[in-house]
């Protein structure tokens, strides 16, 4: 069955597959099986390696994964049936899965291809205030500081607050509207910036599936943007995002699927993680056939995904896929820090390397102050950074990355629970230059010299 | 982004309207903003309609009051949101400035498949470009790409409108769910591939007709599906309701720059009253789409509320009327919307057809549309050969006045109105069409042949 062909299969299932309460199946089917599955593998977190190095325990975290997607399946909400597949279908899925993927139009186009632990091939490097809620008047300009970001290869937007001044209500006109309209702000920031053809991930404000199919439309995002279809925590699809996934197929537009899945939910904690990232994006490749699969796994009460476990977790995640399969891997950071701060610099030098020398094709920043959910904190130096990172350790072992991702820790770990948000963009930019202040400028080129002493070689030229 | 053809503002201000217009119960809309306010606007304006001898009136006095009482309704009630439960108001200038900017020619298609829409009055000579299709009757899978082909083969056709799916790859469509984008999808891929086969790629298609819910709509009008010169359709509910499900899909008409077709479907019988009340609704409701849904072009399905047909006599004059009065008094793209009890291969339908196509046209009509055959509700009842009949009559009337029309509709109502309520559905379309040859079975060629030869002599210039 071909990859994107799936999708009809997917819909049939979904409206076949075995029925669960949807309690029951976080409860009682998806944290004992991960538990089991943790012990069976023999998956533990020692907290004096971050980066992860053991191929034998990374391909055991595989296993895992894998055996997890076969018994629990994803659940759909809208008819409440667990999509399930048999080993060798999700074998297959893999097996066939896109290997490379040409993302943007024209000169702005970029080729992102499945890595391996330790490559050291390029990485892919998306920037932007990824769903960050922004005011009108401010999204060009916001846009525009990443943009102007020659490191970033990849746009992701943030959100509108408002529509024409309305505040946007799912599933109503006003959801499609606003869908344009950020469609409208993207592209013109994008030929603003000279770089009509770069690749626009979209579309952030679609609380339910109308956004998405109205946004990637004529006159709207392109075939060669990136349109996203999330599932929910744990594992568990809907028939709006099933739409979107089907939009997608029709129209021919790159897809990323991603699934974030809960530190001390029902996967319980950096072992769960590490288990349902890799069940959860093979199932994503399963059930929403796309192009790059992401996870950002999130702290419930910190928000973001850059605790020293977290990071473990994310890191051998990934290195566990990369080492078994060609799918497109994609990660978001999401600091708990936010713009005009050394925390947020630290927190996402230290993800960003280690999920970069794990394997990853594509890294994607950044959730920026407490995992994106603050109006208006978000900065392009917030991406700057996460881009040179992934450029300089590429080829870069993972002990060695791990030695550097140590360093940084200490330096940022302890401010995580004070909520260190940062400033708001106005605060931290001047708008109408798509500056950065000194102050902050000065903040990032002093974190910037300190990382290349601990040995990450930012000021590389190859 | 290209520039939009409706100016964002303005549409802005209808969503305002539909959040913050008077709230107003269900049952109080029905009762009061409609059938009491259009039974007392049928009185104040003196309509009254001859139904014992129904035909192609050419009162124009009679066409301008209901002009009137239809403006009086859009001001007096306005549109119902259904999903606020709110009022939707116009003043009487808002209502001008509405049909100020109705255009007096359209052009729809694309390349070669391009044709021009011009406005025509009562009485207007010239021809009436034809959208012949099944008109969302429902189809069965198996023979849906064969049906399209054997539509579009039809050269009078200047546009082809589909038919709804049964079911997509086995399965049933199930509204709002990926199966409807799915199913929406596959309606629009076959439709695309009969065109082009047909050697039509740029003709025209109004579509899609599986949608029920807003999602496959909107999906389908992207990249690989609907382009931009083909029809989208918004509509109303009965009566002057409009859904959340309408304005979502006007909003993304509206941003794509889309064409598009309002249609609303008042019910004779109903709230709206009888022949009067129902031209009332007709013509307010075209002005209200307009306002509301900014179509380019409207139609009515209005709908006898037990039979469900639009031929029945006293909906022939009713229907007659309102296209009289829009055509005289505004520039809203009217068509009509041909919908006979009977269905392929019954004579009556032909009968049914003409008297339609006939009143409607010489009505001023702008657009000729048809068939929803057997009154669209018998699953794969339709053909290409009662839409090519329609379009035959609809051009031949191009040429004639109300006058002349109005004796031989009236004979025509003689010959079908007493069976109507026998619902002679016919056959469906793989029992009156060969499937390999994709034409008509033999039986069927002779009545539609017979029927042209009773069109002739009855004095329509079908030749």
């Amino acid at each position: 069955m071909g990859h994107r062909a799936r999708i009809i299969e997917v819909l049939h299932r979904a409206e076949t597959g075995p029925i669960m309460d949807e309690a029951d199946f976080e409860r009682t089917l998806i944290a004992p099986t991960v538990n089991n599955l943790i012990e069976k593998y023999k998956i533990n977190f020692d907290e004096s390696v971050i980066v992860n190095s053991d191929d034998d325990l990374a391909d055991r975290v595989f296993q895992a994964g894998l055996e997890l997607a076969i018994e629990v399946g994803m659940f759909c909400q809208d008819t409440s049936r667990r999509i399930v597949w048999t080993r060798e279908e999700l074998l297959e899925g893999l097996r066939y899965c896109p290997s490379e993927i040409v993302m943007g139009a024209g000169v702005d186009a970029v080729v992102c291809k499945a890595r391996v632990p330790d490559d050291d091939t390029r990485v892919v490097v998306a920037g932007g205030a990824y769903g960050v809620p922004v005011p009108e008047h401010m999204y060009i300009p916001m846009s525009l500081s990443y943009l102007k970001e020659g490191v970033i290869d990849v746009i992701d937007n943030p959100s509108l607050e408002t529509v024409y001044g309305h505040p946007v209500k799912a599933a109503s006109p006003w959801e499609v509207l606003a869908a344009r309209r950020e469609a409208e702000l993207a592209l013109q920031a994008a030929e603003i910036a000279g770089r009509p053809g770069i690749c626009l991930g979209c579309v952030e404000l679609s609380a339910t599936a109308l956004g998405g199919l109205a946004g990637v439309s004529w006159g709207g995002y392109r075939p060669t943007d990136w349109l996203h279809a999330p599932i929910m925590s744990e594992l568990k699809t809907n028939y709006e995002m099933l739409s979107i996934v089907t939009h997608s197929v029709r129209t021919g537009t790159i897809l990323e699927a991603y699934y974030n899945p809960i530190y001390g939910g029902y996967v319980g904690g950096g072992e769960g993680i590490t288990v349902a990232v890799v069940g959860g994006l093979i199932l994503l490749n399963q059930c929403h056939p796309g192009h790059t699969y992401n996870t950002r796994p999130n702290h419930p009460f910190l928000n973001c995904d850059t605790t020293p476990e977290m990071i473990w977790a994310t890191a051998l995640g990934v290195q566990a896929l990369t080492r078994n399969t060609n799918l497109l891997v994609d990660t978001l950071v999401g600091p708990a820090g936010g713009p005009g701060t050394r925390t947020m610099l630290y927190e996402n030098a230290a993800f960003v390397a280690a999920t970069t020398v794990s394997g990853q094709s594509l890294m994607t920043s950044c959730h920026s102050a407490s995992g994106g959910s603050i109006p208006r904190h978000a900065s392009g130096l917030d991406s700057k950074i996460c881009g040179e990172v992934t450029h300089a350790v590429r080829g870069m072992t993972r002990a060695e990355a791990n030695e550097i991702v140590e360093q940084i820790i200490p330096l940022y770990v302890d401010d995580l629970e004070k909520k260190p948000i940062g400033k708001p963009f106005e605060e931290v930019y001047d708008i109408d230059k798509v500056e950065p202040t000194p102050e902050w400028q000065g903040m990032y080129d002093e974190v910037r010299d300190e990382l290349i002493k601990m040995g990450l070689p930012l000021d590389r030229l190859v | 982004m290209n520039e939009r053809k409706v100016s964002l503002e303005e549409f802005l201000t209808v969503l305002d309207k539909a959040e913050n217009g008077p709230v107003v119960g269900l049952k109080e809309w029905d009762n009061v903003y409609i059938y009491a306010k259009i039974k007392e606007l049928v009185e104040q304006y003196d309509l009254s309609f001859p139904v014992d001898e129904p035909g192609v009136p050419s009162d124009d006095d009679l066409a301008d009051r209901l002009f009137a009482a239809a403006i009086q309704l859009c001001v007096d009630s306005g549109v119902y949101c259904t999903d606020t439960n709110r009022r939707m108001i116009w003043t009487e200038e808002e209502i001008q400035g509405v049909l100020d900017r109705a255009p007096a020619m359209l052009t729809a298609g694309a390349g070669e498949g391009t044709f021009v829409i011009n406005k025509r009055l009562p009485d207007s000579t010239g021809k009436v470009p034809f959208g012949g299709g099944p008109w969302g009757v429902v189809i069965p899978e198996e023979y849906f790409l064969q049906l399209n082909k054997a539509y579009v083969k039809e050269s009078l056709f200047d546009f082809f409108t589909t038919g709804a799916l049964k079911t997509v790859r086995g399965r049933p469509v199930r509204a709002g769910s990926p199966w409807d984008t799915t199913a929406c999808w596959h309606e629009v891929r076959m439709t695309m591939q009969a065109i082009e086969e047909a050697g039509r790629p740029g003709m025209a298609v109004c579509a899609p007709n599986t949608s029920a819910s807003a999602i496959g709509t909107v999906s389908v009008q992207s990249y690989g599906g609907m382009r931009l010169t083909d029809w989208q359709n918004a509509s109303f509910m009965s009566e002057l309701k409009v859904p959340y499900e309408d304005l979502i899909r006007t909003s993304h008409f509206i941003e794509t720059n889309s064409f598009v077709h309002n249609f609303y479907n008042p019910i004779y019988g109903g709230f709206a009253g009888g022949a009067e009340g129902t031209a009332i609704a007709t013509v307010a409701g075209f002005i209200l789409m307009k306002a509301t849904l900014f179509g380019d072009s409207f139609n009515t399905g209005i709908s006898h509320a037990h039979l469900s047909f639009n031929t029945f006599p006293a909906l022939i004059v009713s229907q007659a009327v309102a296209m009289q009065a829009l055509s005289r008094n505004s520039n809203i793209c009217i068509a009509n919307f041909t919908r006979p009890a009977a269905g392929p291969t019954e004579m009556d339908m032909m009968y049914e057809i003409a008297a339609y196509q006939l009143s409607t046209v010489t009505s001023g009509v702008w657009v000729g549309q048809g068939v929803q055959t057997a009154t669209g509700r018998f699953e794969g009842h339709c053909s290409p050969l009662e839409a090519r009949f329609a379009a035959e009559v609809a051009h031949a009337a191009g040429g004639m006045s109300r006058a002349e029309a109005h004796p031989i509709v009236n004979k025509l109502i003689e010959m079908y109105k007493d069976e109507q309520t026998l619902l002679k559905k016919g056959k469906a379309f793989n029992e009156c069409y060969d499937l390999e040859t994709l034409e008509p079975t033999a039986e069927w060629q002779a009545v539609y042949e017979k029927a042209r030869e009773v069109m002739i002599k009855m004095g329509i210039p079908l030749e």
